[in-house]
């Protein structure tokens, strides 16, 4: 029974192609979960929209661009107050959210003068940011608002100010997935090459497919900080909009969320001859392999390898501290598709945790060939999968703790199983090796507090 | 030696990454390579570092080969045409998974 067909789905037996559950023996020459195509009718996605993955998460982790939103005020409202994503530029990107306002006057008669006025407006309130992202919607796109013309009479009118349009709206993809996809092919194709950097060191990189998330890009600054690895551009954690314009002058992109960003990633291996590594910079073990990579690349091991020790020496036996209480514990992880292959081995060689099920939102069939590959036999792998999947699932292989975001936690904790989230982490950051640590006490929080085992009791039968 | 294959091929496809690239032509130019160099690398053969993309394909095979030196006791007394023999056999059967035989219908989208 590769492909499962849950009860939940009865109703609905095209999920079948989605669901599947790994049995000895079998690899995905056999069975691979359809993914990336559109959501069944009668499935409660949890799934995004396409502007969302252009705009949460890729364009508006920059910390220094005015991020218009030309549509109805809720796109904006959707897309801001849901990721943690700090940056050193005192937060702007995340106490700031800017909107059209687009109502139905706009859309009857439409809304570039709108936008235009809102542009000039967003440059005069904040005078010392000079970049600005524009994004489309479905509400703008369906009119058919030209938003470049707007950006370039803008760019002609104020002469110092650089704009890039992001033209993906909420409905041109069957996920988020689209929008990153759109976003990595017209930045590289509109923008890179533009900026020339300075260069400081022989030791050039990109650091491609990581969002800060609660300080993740420090982390990975600070190791090449101390190899002496120029980071060229993060595209786009704490990353600044000129410093993703220089992407080309790297010698090196190492690539961690491939999902989000695999596509500028190969394209400057393309156009500019940039190779694109991929690599596991969550993980105590892989961001040892990790580092060492890079070392290979630029010969420049004695480094790494002085690195690594101190931060072992610093961070492995806070690590072990929490094996102990991890070891045997299961795992569900129900994130957006790369988390999945790169935390399912990590957990279960640094800390012995066995991963019994995971679901991806907006994951390909490339993200199930590599996490079906890593993940374990008798394990459920799901794509798109919806609310009473999980739940039928919870009962199937029943999880000590879940990875997952705020939507779902919420409701897993109705079963009282206690979820970490897995988007914007509970206490991050989350890589690197102190990463692994917070991830792991997290994790120890989740599965041995009291608060759960308390609330599983049912006081209507004397439970006080 | 099918064994020993068996076992190469296990430990890449539960730790790396790039035999899973988003397009056959990638996959198939990486598994060719790191394959290639892990098997030069071992057998003390200069390797071609001449581009940042061969130099990239040469750090992915010197920890491969560095771990699977650790992993496997057998692996570092190997002779030149053993280690040949492990890593074409790998080659293979990467090639079949993840290119000839793979269900990843996105692979030949020029598109991707």
């Amino acid at each position: 029974m590769p492909m499962a067909l849950l009860e939940a789905d009865v109703k609905i037996p095209e999920r079948k192609k989605h669901v599947y559950i790994k049995q000895p023996g079998e690899d995905t020459k056999q069975y691979l979960p359809a993914s990336n195509i559109t959501t069944i009718p009668g499935s409660l996605s949890e799934r995004g929209c396409s502007y969302c993955g252009a705009k949460l998460v890729i364009g508006g982790v920059l910390k220094d661009t005015i991020q218009i939103i030309h549509g109805p005020v809720g796109c904006s409202y959707n897309t801001w107050h849901t990721k943690r994503y700090p940056s050193d530029a005192d937060n702007f990107q995340i106490k700031y959210a800017w909107s059209t306002d687009m109502k139905e006057s706009n859309v009857v008669f439409g809304g570039e003068a709108r936008l235009k006025k809102s542009m000039l407006e967003a440059f005069a309130a904040f005078p010392d940011k000079r970049r600005m992202m524009v994004y489309t919607t479905c509400a703008t796109a369906l009119i058919g608002d030209d938003i470049k013309a707007v950006a370039k009479e803008v760019q002609d009118e104020l002469g110092d100010v650089d704009i890039f349009c992001v033209e993906c709206p909420g409905f041109a993809g069957v996920s988020q997935s689209k929008g990153h996809h759109v976003f990595n092919i017209d930045w590289v194709n509109q923008k890179v090459g533009t900026v020339e950097p300075d260069i400081t060191s022989d030791f050039t990189i990109n650091i491609i497919g990581d969002y800060n998330i609660q300080g993740d890009a420090y982390v990975l600054q600070r190791y090449m900080d101390e190899i002496g690895v120029q980071v060229i551009a993060h595209f786009t954690g704490n990353g600044t909009y000129d410093a993703c314009r220089s992407m080309h002058r790297a010698k090196l992109s190492i690539t961690n969320c491939a999902r989000s960003a695999g596509y500028i990633a190969n394209e400057l291996q393309k156009q500019y001859g940039i190779p694109r590594m991929d690599v596991d910079t969550w993980g105590f073990d892989y961001v040892k392999e990790s580092l060492r990579k890079i070392g290979a690349f630029f010969n420049i091991e004695d480094r790494v390898e002085a690195l690594i020790e101190r931060e072992v020496a610093v961070h492995g036996p806070r690590l072990d501290g929490f094996k102990a209480g991890l070891a045997g514990k299961k795992v569900a992880i129900w994130t957006g598709g790369p988390r999945l292959w790169h935390w399912t081995k990590a957990l279960e060689d640094d800390l012995g945790m066995e991963v019994v099920a995971m679901a991806s939102k907006f994951g390909h069939q490339e993200d199930f060939e590599k996490v079906i590959a890593r993940g374990r036999v008798g394990t459920v792998y799901i794509d798109d999968g919806n609310e009473l999947e999980f739940f039928e699932v919870i009962d199937m292989v029943k999880p000590d703790v879940i990875f997952t975001g705020p939507r779902v936690g919420e409701l897993v904790k109705k079963v009282h199983i206690p979820y970490i989230n897995g988007h914007a982490y509970h206490n991050g950051p989350y890589m690197g090796f102190e990463g692994a640590v917070n991830m792991a006490r997290d994790m120890s929080n989740a599965i041995h507090s009291n608060l759960f085992k308390l609330a599983k009791r049912d006081i209507s039968k004397g439970g006080f | 030696m099918e064994d020993r294959i068996g076992l190469v091929y296990s430990f890449v496809m539960e730790r790396c990454l790039w035999q899973f690239f988003s397009r056959n032509w990638d996959r198939e130019e990486n598994i060719r390579r790191i394959m290639g160099d892990v098997a030069k690398i071992q057998s003390g053969q200069e390797v071609d570092r001449s581009t940042n993309i061969a130099n990239s394909h040469y750090a992915d095979a010197k920890i491969l080969a560095s771990q699977l030196s650790q992993r496997f006791d057998w692996f570092d007394g190997l002779s030149w045409a053993k280690v040949n023999e492990i890593c074409d056999g790998v080659i293979e059967k990467l090639m079949d998974i993840a290119v000839v035989n793979s269900l990843n219908a996105e692979r030949n989208e020029s598109k991707y």
